[in-house]
């Protein structure tokens, strides 16, 4: 083991209780994000700090006699915490509160609060939509999707994005950032057939599977049920598809295992529209085969992963297409993946 | 009642495995003595297994790993004692944990302190780093050490993302009711695997 050089967190608390030591999360680029919790003189902290210097990037202050707590750093290099006066709020990547969008600002008491949701005040995001709250003396469901009040769901892309490492606080990373999983998804079927209650239309139905990625190999994960897949679709070219945009109850898509997408226009017409995948609120990769030689002149197929991508879907055929897929980091796959490639082609 | 910490069937509810804490014989009965901020912590481990750790010498195993595959097995890890000596006489006592975590290739790391006081004054004060491998190789290191009436409050871990982890911890002068501030008493270091 090497040691590095200690230094110092930027809190100074008057006073030291025993058994209270700072929360921290890794944030989105991969910098300290801790809060002391509770101040009763300077109020509490919350502070972004460089893990390699120790200097801080920002700091957040509370006001004293309440209670910070971070719940997650968030993938677009923010942090929602908790405040236990006012409820929760969103931080950008700069440490500031994030202005609520026009018309969802919410009021704390009589005052209107910028960035703060007391709606949400103690509960904790439990999918992209759905938060969960006991602050009724038993668990209930609260509706705010994903990015409404400008308070997103997903997760920073790192291996400690939450207080407790997990959404079960198991002190632990997320299941899929831990070494031995190292998630990806990946189509294990993929299937053309006529839809058999809208005649003259074909849908594509494509499966995907959680898989492993390890040293540039993909291999399916089997017997994980109870990993949450989930989708949402944004930019639709057709205002009349029904797309899981999160923002409705029954625009929800997600799955546990294996997500099966069908692509049909129904009776809607064509439409374009891009998919982002997450599995259990981390934003992921998708794998799509691609055709090519290796050294030999062989024909064999690599696959490359993206992180969102769009479908394309007409009356006779739909097609995938990846968005700046990583053409530098090729993958194979010897089991369970279905070997058609995103444009359809066999 | 003694503390407890049970693990429970998902299913059928029956207890799997349990985690007692011992009482003190005191006259004829037995004391089970638990003060606020004491309670067990908690990490689980990729494989299931389940590692305790007890923040103060309330009775409760100081660090114990449960439920370790392939056959549910439990192991209780031996923590140094600190010592405590008042007016000459010394008793041995253990000293403070701090919340157990598991790194990204299922390593276990937790914090414990050994803290020798004379007469309520700190006399030697030294912060170890735990840590438990997957092969059960359980090697510590020193994170912090100090003999100027401190003690080193045993903090959170976290992994740091390129294979090593975070350790954090907490200067407290001694000793209450009154003791003098200390700026910026949070600490913590960066500790990398060599492989």
């Amino acid at each position: 083991m090497q040691v590095g050089t200690p230094y110092n967190l930027p809190f100074s608390p008057t006073t030291v209780v025993f058994g209270q030591s700072p929360t921290i999360v890794l944030g989105q680029n991969g910098d300290g994000i801790a809060t002391n919790g509770t101040d009763a003189v300077n109020g509490p902290v919350v502070a972004s700090f460089s893990l390699t210097s120790g200097s801080v990037n920002w700091s957040y202050q509370g006001t004293a006699g309440d209670t910070l707590s971070i719940i997650q750093a968030t993938v677009d290099g923010g942090v929602t915490i908790n405040d236990s006066n006012t409820g929760v709020i969103q931080l950008s990547s700069t440490g500031s509160p994030e202005l609520r969008r026009a018309g969802r600002q919410k009021v704390h008491g009589s005052i209107a609060i910028a960035g703060v949701s007391s709606a949400l005040q103690g509960a904790v995001p439990l999918d992209l939509s759905d938060w969960i709250s006991t602050a009724s003396g038993s668990a209930s469901l609260i509706w705010s999707p994903n990015g409404s009040n400008n308070i997103p769901t997903l997760l920073a892309q790192t291996v400690y994005p939450m207080a407790k490492g997990n959404a079960q606080g198991q002190s632990i990373s997320p299941f899929c950032r831990r070494q031995t999983s190292n998630c990806v998804l990946a189509p294990q079927s993929d299937s053309t057939f006529s839809n058999p209650f809208v005649p003259g239309v074909q849908t594509r139905e494509v499966i995907y599977e959680l898989f492993t990625l390890q040293n540039g190999a993909l291999a399916p994960i089997v017997g994980n049920s109870q990993t949450k897949i989930t989708v949402t679709e944004e930019n639709s070219t057709n205002p009349n598809t029904k797309i899981c945009d999160w923002l409705t109850p029954l625009g929800k898509c997600q799955s546990l295992g294996t997500y099966p997408d069908d692509y049909i226009v129904g009776n809607t017409g064509n439409f374009t529209v891009e998919q982002i995948f997450a599995i259990d609120r981390c934003q992921s990769q998708v794998f799509w085969p691609t055709d090519g030689f290796n050294s030999q002149g062989f024909p064999i197929q690599t696959w490359y992963g993206a992180l969102s991508q769009n479908a394309i879907v007409t009356t006779n055929w739909a097609t995938i297409q990846q968005n700046s897929p990583n053409m530098q980091a090729g993958a194979t796959c010897s089991q369970g993946c279905s070997s058609i490639q995103a444009n359809g082609t066999k | 009642m003694p503390l407890t910490v049970v693990d429970l069937d998902p299913v059928y509810g029956q207890p799997m495995w349990s985690l007692q804490a011992a009482g003190i014989q005191q006259g004829n009965s037995i004391l089970y003595c638990y003060g606020g901020g004491d309670a067990p912590q908690i990490a689980v481990r990729g494989d299931g297994a389940v590692v305790v750790s007890e923040p103060t010498n309330n009775g409760f195993p100081p660090l114990s790993v449960m439920n370790i595959p392939p056959n549910g097995a439990g192991v209780s890890y031996p923590i140094p004692t600190s010592t405590n000596t008042m007016n000459g006489k010394a008793i041995d006592v253990q000293c403070c944990m701090g919340p157990p975590m598991v790194n990204v290739d299922g390593t276990i790391y937790v914090e414990y302190e050994v803290r020798n006081t004379v007469n309520n004054v700190i006399t030697s004060d030294t912060l170890y780093l735990q840590q438990i491998n997957v092969d059960n190789s359980w090697p510590s290191k020193v994170l912090s050490s100090t003999t100027q009436n401190q003690a080193l409050l045993p903090g959170s871990i976290i992994p740091h993302g390129q294979g090593g982890v975070l350790a954090t911890w907490t200067i407290s002068p001694c000793c209450p009711p009154n003791p003098p501030a200390i700026q910026y008493p949070y600490r913590r270091r960066t500790w990398s695997l060599c492989r």
